[in-house]
């Protein structure tokens, strides 16, 4: 049975329950609620976004229910990103963070892993100022402060 | 004291992940004990709804931006996936930046952090971020002393000239916040100051010793006292004056590993009796231990939950035994039997009784077969994920008409070649081949160039069970690195191996050892890969997605319509190990396109040149070659 999403700007979106259910938030959802054709409201996704996140849903729906243990194998615990969720998150960065809100907020583990290792991988190697002006943070140090954390990690910065 | 110095091929671990993890991961998978992974925390911030309401115009981009790294959460999130060097820089960004940041830079202290005069300056200032530590030779023990480690939960030492006394005094310093400790060949055997302070650690959760004789009385006192003990693992140990008349207190033990320990089957039985609530059990390495029919009996007995098993390289556990030993413990989802003399038809045994398998490692039992191996795989459930076969042969030729049923197999280690278990061949002209080496021998630890000088000389003694011979004038159809390379048979590996120091504890994330044989791929690709039935069994199996494959045998190459990788599809990893081949361009292109979900390849240096990675960076920029030495 088809599930209704209802996005921010009051779009519906009709997806498979086995789609929609790749979020947490949504499982959860559906399980008080029970059999019912109510669409569920998401005040928090857009429209553009929802469908990136239903996109993913779709691709992965198949894809094995992470078990908790395997998470702690080192093996598969790693940075690698596979090609189809590379090529997925090849959007502009507002999109990636959107889409990294939605994750966060309709709790779809994997989809927030990928995007959050798409994040790191923009900030690898990138020095303190690099990074603000790559996402436009404010520096909210003074710089004697700035100094003190600098002498305190230095010996993790440069190796 | 001989049996320090015998160090032998490691069973492995119930739980493979333990051979690279570090020290917070030693203990088990699904251990609830240990400190949560906070990237799997449960999420119950929401993003706040205030600035939503209106979809997003373009010029709003910094309001968006902020966003993001205004919730905490995912700052963190993403922080989890960074190196040292960028967190360090990342502390910098800004104020909450620093907050959630710093804590991870300081989370683990690894030993060689020491060796930066930067870090002994500052450790004393955050000292309290600290959550575990690995200390060895670099660290500085005294400097541990001065410091505050309020949070400090997870301590190992291992070796290291620091007198014992030391750290006696750190662990007495740490006993209230300590919840897993472990001590690897720090001393010659553990002292009652020690053991002390190992009792006044009530939250301790997770022991493990490593090389160190302990006297039972100690023991005895340890379990009375450490009442919370979950996972305790001791290896290479001693127990000395074990009494079976002074009765063990029951404990809460989950996880129990007594690998290569000097203890008799009896008294076995007394410490199992005290763990009633056993989940895995790892008896790895116990080689001159007998096993009988009555021993799993009892053990199905009095540790009714136990649905992890390793018996890696107890060499003594008959076939029949195995047999009682998959109905008796028809439970186990988890099962290690790496180097054991499990051949066919005990994997036919345990493909019929134990239905729930999840992870299986069978690494090294020469007996079997790549014909016992197909019918094992035909004949497993969905349960099973992960199998871990290095050393043992696949070889399409060998398939019949069966199907593989796994449908959720993820991870698979297998030799792709002709090598031990292969039943000999009559030797055509077409098919002489040359010898062939364990390319992981020097893989990990010198690199394989000298492999080939080490075994070059060994030719002579070229094992002819598979009736392969050198014929010198196949030299020049080789790859030139082939050159050299001689034959190890069953028989020369079994002897080889056990002089090779543990190469699963030290190899980065390969399974084991590879035994391999060379085989002319050129020529032999059509007669020997060819697979006559339409639909080739292992497109059944789509889920794998963690293939390692390694040792001599059907090359990798583009020309050869390869049919067993044409299988995987699913592969995002591809792992070869002691796969001896130098990687072509078209090679290289052919692996891509037959694998369309591939994002990773692991391979030696030797396989693929510097230039070929080059180009190929710059060709699939979705796919990562990670090599290794």
């Amino acid at each position: 049975m088809p599930v209704i999403l209802v996005s921010s700007d009051a779009q519906e979106f009709k997806v498979d329950k086995e789609v929609a259910e790749r979020s947490i938030l949504i499982k959860n959802m559906l399980e008080d609620v029970g059999e019912s054709d109510s669409p569920i409201p998401l005040p928090n996704v857009t429209a553009a976004v929802l469908t990136k996140v239903i996109e993913y849903c779709e691709h992965h729906r198949n894809d094995p229910v992470q078990v908790p243990d395997e998470t702690d194998d080192p093996r598969k615990r790693s940075n690698d990103i596979e090609e189809w969720d590379m090529k997925f998150m090849q959007v502009d960065q507002e999109m990636l963070f959107e889409i990294i809100l939605a994750a966060n907020y309709l709790d779809i583990k994997p989809l927030l892993d990928v995007g959050c290792k798409t994040v790191a991988n923009i900030i690898k190697g990138k020095t303190p100022e690099e990074i603000r002006k790559a996402f436009n943070i404010v520096n909210d140090f003074t710089p004697e402060e700035e100094a003190q954390i600098k002498k305190e990690n230095e010996w993790a910065e440069d190796r | 004291m001989p049996r320090r110095s015998k160090r032998r091929h490691d069973g492995g671990a119930v739980i493979p992940s333990e051979r690279n993890a570090p020290m917070e991961c030693e203990a088990p998978v699904c251990d609830a004990t240990q400190p949560m992974d906070p990237v799997n925390a449960p999420k119950c911030t929401p993003v706040t709804p205030s600035d939503n309401s209106t979809p997003t115009p373009a010029t709003s981009i910094p309001l968006m931006q902020s966003r993001l790294f205004d919730v905490p959460e995912i700052v963190r999130s993403i922080a989890e996936f960074l190196d040292k060097p960028t967190l360090a820089a990342s502390c910098r960004v800004s104020r909450t930046w620093a907050i959630l940041c710093t804590p991870l830079l300081w989370k683990h202290i690894g030993d060689k952090d020491w060796r930066d005069g930067r870090f002994c300056a500052a450790i004393k200032s955050q000292s309290h971020y600290i959550q575990s530590m690995r200390c060895e030779d670099w660290t500085d023990y005294e400097e541990i002393l001065l410091c505050s480690l309020p949070r400090l939960k997870a301590i190992a030492f291992q070796g290291s000239k620091e007198p014992m006394a030391t750290k006696t005094k750190i662990l007495e310093k740490l006993c209230k916040s300590l919840t897993s400790l472990v001590l690897n060949t720090v001393a010659y055997r553990l002292t009652t100051d020690t053991v002390r302070a190992i009792q006044r650690m009530e939250n301790l959760t997770t022991l493990k010793l490593v090389k160190m004789d302990i006297h039972f009385a100690h023991l005895h006192g340890i379990l009375e006292h450490c009442d919370g003990l979950q996972f305790f693992s001791v290896s290479s140990v001693q127990i000395h004056s074990f009494d079976n008349d002074r009765t063990l207190p029951v404990t809460r033990i989950r996880y129990l590993a007594l690998k290569e320990v000097d203890i008799s089957l009896k008294d076995l039985f007394t410490l199992l009796k005290k763990c009633p609530d056993l989940l895995e059990l790892s008896l790895a390495r116990n080689e001159e231990l007998a096993f009988s029919t009555e021993f799993f009996q009892l053990l199905k007995e009095f540790c009714p939950q136990l649905y992890g098993l390793d018996v890696g390289s107890c060499k003594l556990i008959s076939k029949e035994t195995f047999g009682a030993l998959f109905a008796t413990l028809s439970q186990l989802t988890v099962l290690n039997l790496a180097g054991t003399v499990v051949a066919d038809e005990e994997l036919l045994s345990l493909a019929q009784h134990c239905k729930g398998l999840v992870r299986l490692d069978i690494q090294y039992c020469t007996a079997i077969t790549s014909k016992g191996l197909h019918r094992f795989l035909a004949l497993s459930g969905s349960s099973l994920r992960h199998l871990e076969a290095s050393g043992i042969t696949i070889d399409p030729h060998t398939f019949d008409g069966r199907a593989w049923k796994c449908s959720n197999l993820q991870i698979l280690f297998v030799h792709i070649g002709l090598v031990g278990s292969v039943p000999p061949r009559a030797p055509t002209a077409s098919s002489v081949t040359s010898g062939s080496t364990d390319v992981a021998f020097g893989g990990t630890k010198t690199g394989a160039s000298s492999t080939v000088e080490t075994t070059g000389a060994d030719c002579s003694s070229s094992s002819l069970a598979t009736t392969e011979v050198d014929s010198p004038g196949n030299d020049r159809k080789r790859p030139p690195t082939a050159e050299g390379y001689s034959y190890l048979g069953p028989t020369e590996y079994s002897t080889a191996r056990s002089l090779v120091p543990a190469v699963t504890a030290t190899s980065v994330s390969s399974p084991s050892t590879p035994l391999s044989a060379l085989r002319d791929q050129e020529r032999d690709a059509g007669e020997d890969i060819e697979v006559q039935h339409d639909l080739h069994p292992i497109q059944e199996v789509c889920n794998v997605q963690y293939l390692g494959l390694m040792g001599y045998g059907p090359k990798l190459t583009c020309g050869s319509a390869n049919q067993l990788i044409r299988g995987f599809r699913s592969v995002k990893r591809l792992h070869l190990l002691g796969l001896y081949q130098a990687f072509k361009k078209e090679d290289l292109e052919w692996l891509v396109d037959v694998l369309p979900e591939l994002c990773r390849i692991d391979a030696e240096k030797y396989n693929i040149s510097d230039d070929l990675l080059h180009w190929f960076d710059h060709a699939y920029p979705h796919v990562r070659i990670c090599r290794h030495d």
